[in-house]
């Protein structure tokens, strides 16, 4: 779906912020990139919808080169973007304009944005607020009324850059949890940045960056048994992971777990034997 | 005694439609050199209650006592100012000068610090937070990294030499390492004798660093205690959907699966001892 060849980026004149990067994100896939700030995560969450094209290699996104001016709009209907802050993402007063408001600048017709709107609030379970005005609502409220945003363009990727850092803890489960569900029913591409590691160990890859490379690749629980090299790069370990190698030092056999659910399964499988 | 509430209750717009207690019959004490954390969810009064700690806000009713001053008093309100330093969500959207130095400087040149001695005043507080002084004074705050540019905003409050800090969720936003940097220059400061109110969202920081926990729920104070009492009722905060430590939630779980996991662990050291713990006396009992 999303196909990095050889990237670098630079802005005009300064050093590369971002270079080497050659990856394959699968139609469907969970992407969950780590990294500290600086490292080149929102640089390569602005290569993949076409804000910034790179100044060498290609990324391609289901198949269509970012670089091509020509498939600038297709690039950003197929890729939508949701921002760190919800504030500054939106534009009417109305929380229903709001979402129409991409297929309206496509020129789609009315009776089709009505269809569209409805479905990506509900989606979001935003359509009882529709009518509301949008600085009522909460924080989490409001970044899944960006969302639907997104939806209603019938995208195929969904990139988040930090979503959920600006919540509080209850937003923040409802914000991930309403793109899990999307990627998971629907199958769209999630291309999830982050500093939460309890948000990384539930994606399906984890993608590691640092000094604008990417430095690790790989399933939650090949990437957090890296201990060392993650505490090296400023990053700590999702508490199950921690907790499971604090155990296999003193000797109790657990196996590698990232997720809450994993490790309690693995405590009742040794204590309890069940 | 530096923080006292009494009875406090503040209404924002009262009398008109949109009339709204925020806070409501608030009494607590902060002692001296305390750390005491405030949690309860977004709009259960948190950051209006610890805007009346400074003056910023001023009771509807009841009263707020700062170091032996009653801060309905006008006059002493100024003075109490810069004895409380006052830290606010996203502070480095407030920096606005061009060097570092003259940012730091802003606070104690308003409240009165006399001309001369504020370089020593700025100088000390850049070195505390870990900005050197001769390194970061001339340069503009907008180049700095999200960290640093955060300490700059936490030294323009420690140039007035407070002996309180009210800080209101001050990690919010920040990537890992400068999430650590800042619990730790704020550890430091309590442990050098500051007396610090921190709001958060962050069950997991209130643990590591508080030494009481205030929780506040619609406006009300539904309770305040040791941070062990508090979060040994975990189950009583998750049935407010408030978070709790992320440890104290797993061991919850633990529990409800059915190992005999105490009330009280609310720190990940503590479930890793009382894990290894358990697994030896198992192994112990089982191959006698």
């Amino acid at each position: 779906m999303i196909d990095y060849q050889g990237v670098a980026y630079a802005y005009s004149g300064a050093e590369e912020v971002l270079r080497n990067v050659t990856q394959h994100v699968n139609k469907g896939e969970f992407v969950a990139v780590i990294g500290h700030n600086g490292s080149g995560k929102s640089t390569l969450a602005k290569l993949t919808n076409a804000l910034f094209v790179p100044t060498e290699g290609k990324v391609l996104v289901d198949g269509l080169d970012t670089s091509d001016k020509s498939n600038v709009l297709s690039v950003r209907q197929k890729a939508g973007m949701v921002f760190q802050n919800p504030d500054n993402q939106m534009v009417t007063t109305i929380v229903e304009e709001d979402v129409a408001f991409g297929p309206e600048n496509l020129g789609i017709e009315p009776s089709e944005i009505r269809k569209r709107v409805d479905s990506a609030l509900a989606s979001v379970r935003m359509g009882k607020y529709a009518l509301n005005a949008p600085n009522n609502l909460s924080g989490g409220q409001k970044q899944r009324v960006a969302i639907a945003g997104i939806l209603a363009m019938l995208p195929e990727v969904i990139i988040l850059d930090e979503p959920t850092a600006m919540l509080d803890p209850l937003g923040r489960k409802d914000v991930f949890d309403t793109v899990r569900s999307l990627n998971k029913e629907r199958g769209i591409t999630v291309l999830f940045i982050t500093h939460f590691m309890e948000e990384a160990a539930s994606a399906d890859r984890v993608l590691v960056m640092s000094d604008g490379e990417i430095v690790m690749s790989g399933a939650p629980k090949e990437v957090f048994k890296e201990e060392e090299k993650l505490n090296e790069l400023g990053l700590a370990l999702p508490l199950s992971s921690w907790l499971a190698h604090r155990l296999k030092e003193a000797g109790i056999p657990v196996n590698e777990t990232t997720t809450d659910e994993e490790i309690a399964d693995e405590l009742c499988r040794l204590y309890l034997n069940t | 005694m530096p923080i006292v509430l009494e009875h406090l209750t503040h209404t924002y717009q009262p009398g008109s439609a949109m009339q709204a207690t925020a806070v409501n019959d608030i009494s607590l004490t902060v002692e001296d050199g305390e750390f005491l954390g405030v949690i309860g969810h977004t709009g259960s009064g948190k950051s209006t209650m610890v805007q009346h700690m400074n003056g910023l806000l001023q009771p509807t009713s009841g009263r707020v006592i700062v170091n032996g001053i009653d801060l309905a008093d006008k006059k002493t309100r100024r003075d109490i100012r810069r004895q409380v330093g006052m830290l606010f969500q996203y502070p480095e959207y407030q920096l606005f000068e061009e060097t570092v130095k003259a940012d730091v400087a802003f606070a104690p040149k308003n409240l009165g610090v006399p001309a001369e001695q504020i370089e020593s005043y700025v100088r000390a507080a850049m070195e505390k937070v870990g900005l050197p002084y001769d390194e970061f004074a001339e340069r503009s705050p907008f180049e700095l990294s999200g960290g640093q540019k955060r300490r700059v905003a936490l030294a323009g409050i420690l140039a007035t030499a407070p002996s309180i800090l009210i800080l209101d969720e001050p990690m919010a936003g920040l990537d890992p390492v400068g999430r650590e940097e800042t619990l730790s220059l704020i550890k430091q400061l309590n442990d050098e004798g500051t007396t610090i109110v921190m709001v958060s969202h962050s069950m997991d920081d209130i643990a590591r660093l508080a030494d009481r926990v205030a929780v506040l729920n619609m406006g009300e104070l539904y309770t305040i205690g040791t941070t062990n009492e508090v979060f040994s009722h975990s189950s009583e905060l998750l049935a407010m959907s408030l978070d709790v430590p992320h440890t104290a939630r797993l061991a919850a779980t633990l529990r409800e699966r059915g190992l005999p996991v105490p009330e009280g662990i609310y720190l990940k050291e503590q479930l890793r001892d009382f894990l290894v713990e358990l697994y030896s006396k198992k192994h112990r009992s089982g191959d006698a």
